[in-house]
């Protein structure tokens, strides 16, 4: 939870330092989004991440657009890492004893902010060329890419697994005074 | 919020930024649906696409008695691939009556490894079959979510504790051919006497009765009662209305222990013995010998609940014919107004009938007030039920539950010399 909260106002503070000076009506507003995480992960309340998710990339997008792409594109990865470890704490039930925690959460953070800053790391890299693109061909881009992702997922969901396994019948070690 | 929740919230996400993108033809704000792309394909290109996972549970005793522990070990084989995480949580069944250990844990599962659980537990009285193991396992990015039952059954016995008592005496108008200690009213070789006739030749002199010889001159033999094993049914009565409402269920535990008792005594007397459950339904074992039919009684009393059926309400619905005529019967119940008809009837029919009237600890009430008058009142009713059993032949032995069973079992062996 320490690690969800921690990564989610690094990315906020990220997404709203460059807005801040803009003088938007509702920029106080903006601070029930880290409240309504760290609700959202201490009451296990998953419609409250969602929304926390999604108001922090908007926030970024609201940095990207007004010209402040690097701190937009910082705030990424730590938005996803936030996201990936509160799911993880909601997704280990309370009382639940969890061995290696140190190994399984120093996967997690490897894999979410590598995912996460690869990309904002190619973000940054497209940013520096200019390509004449037109914009029927950045539709087809952009539908290109989401067919590719809704393959993956169909390839994915299919392959949910059966897991249930023929156990052995369970052997009980002694009878105390069982029956002759 | 993992699995296909998680993927179309990311999925959601993606798509609003692009559209966003898109209607404000701003290529920075499309730069930022990169991150989010990655991070979808990368987490779904890392899923493992096949689960294989084995059960086991070992329990330390497959049966055991109220108040013993046990120690359960659970294992959960992985015989596929590396697994992220992988959650097990046994079932509440057991889980609730935890003395050690822990009933939960998560970890990542190599190809090849082994999640176990290890607690003790210390079940009450009844039947628990955790046939199932849930178990849930993820990715660590989360966009797939498994949950699977893997069969594992474990039937656990957990007997009520009874205290041994002793001999119970039983009076009934047959007995069996084979030696026990329910006396036959016939007789012959035994410990007690019975009666005397005159000599026969071939009589052992070591019954002749020497007084007799002595002041008639007559040579008369002295015979004993011959002690024979005896059919016996006890009757668990598990009519929730007829236990106090206060101390109901710890009355109805006690009755539970004293059947036990009495089952393990008659059959280790040799009698053949059976036992009628009689509450919210009617559960019939019937008349046996030997350890198995021990077994058979205790797991008939380890699966007794209280509870209520309109059909059952009072004794009169007693199913008599599942009785072997003149046989013993042994009522355990704290017993109500009413009851009593139906045990002189019993009587009537011939049957040798206890009652073994479980009564709970008295509270303390002032009898000034109006619950103690009320108390009062309802104690010389059922006073007045029970010298009505008396009067009837039925043998009555009133057991509160906060003393030992045996003074009162030992009170049935007084008794049943003189019925």
């Amino acid at each position: 939870m320490v690690l969800s909260v921690t990564a989610y106002l690094a990315a906020f503070g990220l997404a709203w330092a460059p807005v801040i000076d803009r003088g938007l009506p509702w920029a106080m507003f903006l601070f029930t989004l880290p409240i309504l995480w760290i609700l959202g992960t201490t009451l296990k309340f998953p419609l409250a991440l969602t929304v926390g998710l999604y108001g922090v990339v908007a926030l970024a997008g609201w940095a990207a657009f007004s010209d402040a792409l690097f701190p937009a594109l910082a705030a990424m990865p730590l938005a996803l890492l936030a996201w990936d470890s509160a799911s993880l704490t909601l997704w280990l039930r309370k009382g639940c004893e969890v061995q290696d925690k140190v190994g399984i959460w120093q996967g997690l953070i490897l894999r979410s902010i590598g995912a996460g800053a690869a990309g904002s790391a190619i973000a940054l890299g497209f940013a520096r060329f200019e390509l004449a693109l037109p914009f029927w061909g950045l539709v087809g881009l952009l539908v290109t890419v989401w067919l590719v992702l809704a393959a993956l997922r169909r390839a994915t969901g299919r392959t949910q697994p059966e897991p249930v396994v023929n156990s052995p019948p369970t052997q009980a070690r002694s009878h105390e005074d069982g029956i002759s | 919020m993992a699995g296909p929740h998680k993927l179309a919230g990311e999925l959601g996400l993606l798509a609003l930024v692009l559209v966003v993108g898109l209607t404000l033809a701003s290529p920075t704000v499309l730069l930022l649906a990169l991150p989010i792309a990655i991070h979808v394909t990368l987490g779904l290109l890392l899923t493992r696409r096949f689960l294989k996972l084995r059960a086991t549970r070992h329990l330390s005793n497959s049966r055991t008695h109220h108040g013993d522990g046990i120690d359960v070990e659970l294992s959960i084989e992985n015989l596929g691939q590396h697994l992220d995480l992988v959650l097990v949580t046994e079932q509440q069944t057991l889980a609730k009556h935890v003395t050690e250990g822990t009933t939960s844990s998560a970890r990542t599962l190599c190809a090849g490894g082994t999640l176990t659980l290890s607690y003790s537990a210390q079940p009450p009285r009844g039947f628990y079959n955790p046939a199932q193991v849930p178990v849930y396992a993820r990715d660590l990015l989360g966009f797939t979510n498994w949950t699977a039952h893997l069969s594992c059954p474990s039937p656990l016995w957990v007997f009520p504790s009874y205290d041994p008592v002793g001999r119970v005496g039983l009076s009934p108008h047959r007995t069996l051919s084979v030696p026990g200690t329910a006396r036959s009213r016939r007789g012959g070789e035994g410990i007690q006497f019975f009666a005397t006739r005159p000599y026969i030749p071939g009589d052992s002199l070591r019954h002749l009765n020497w007084k007799a010889l002595a002041r008639r001159h007559q040579t008369v033999i002295n015979l004993y009662e011959q002690e024979r094993a005896a059919e016996l049914t006890v009757v668990l009565d598990g009519r929730e209305w007829a236990y106090e409402p206060v101390q109901g269920q710890e009355t109805f535990e006690h009755a539970v222990r004293a059947c036990a008792a009495l089952c393990d005594s008659a059959i280790r007397d040799g009698h053949r013995t059976g036992l009628l459950f009689y509450g919210e339904r009617l559960e019939w074992i019937p008349l046996g010998s030997g350890k198995v039919q021990r077994e058979r009684l205790l797991q008939g009393l380890a699966r007794a609940e209280l509870g209520f059926s309109e059909a059952f309400a009072d004794l009169g619905n007693l199913p008599s014919r599942l009785f072997p005529s003149g046989s013993s019967v042994i009522i355990v119940s704290p017993f109500t107004t009413g009851d009593e008809e139906a045990l002189g009837m019993l009587r009537a029919r011939g049957y040798d009938v206890l009652a073994l009237v479980s009564e709970p600890a008295p509270s303390p009430v002032t009898e000034s007030t109006p619950l103690g008058l009320a108390t009062r009142l309802a104690k010389l009713e059922r006073q007045l039920m029970l010298q009505v059993l008396r009067v009837a032949g039925v043998r009555v032995v009133v057991w509160r539950v906060d003393s030992p069973l045996s003074i009162a079992i030992k009170a049935t062996r007084w008794r049943s010399r003189w019925s």
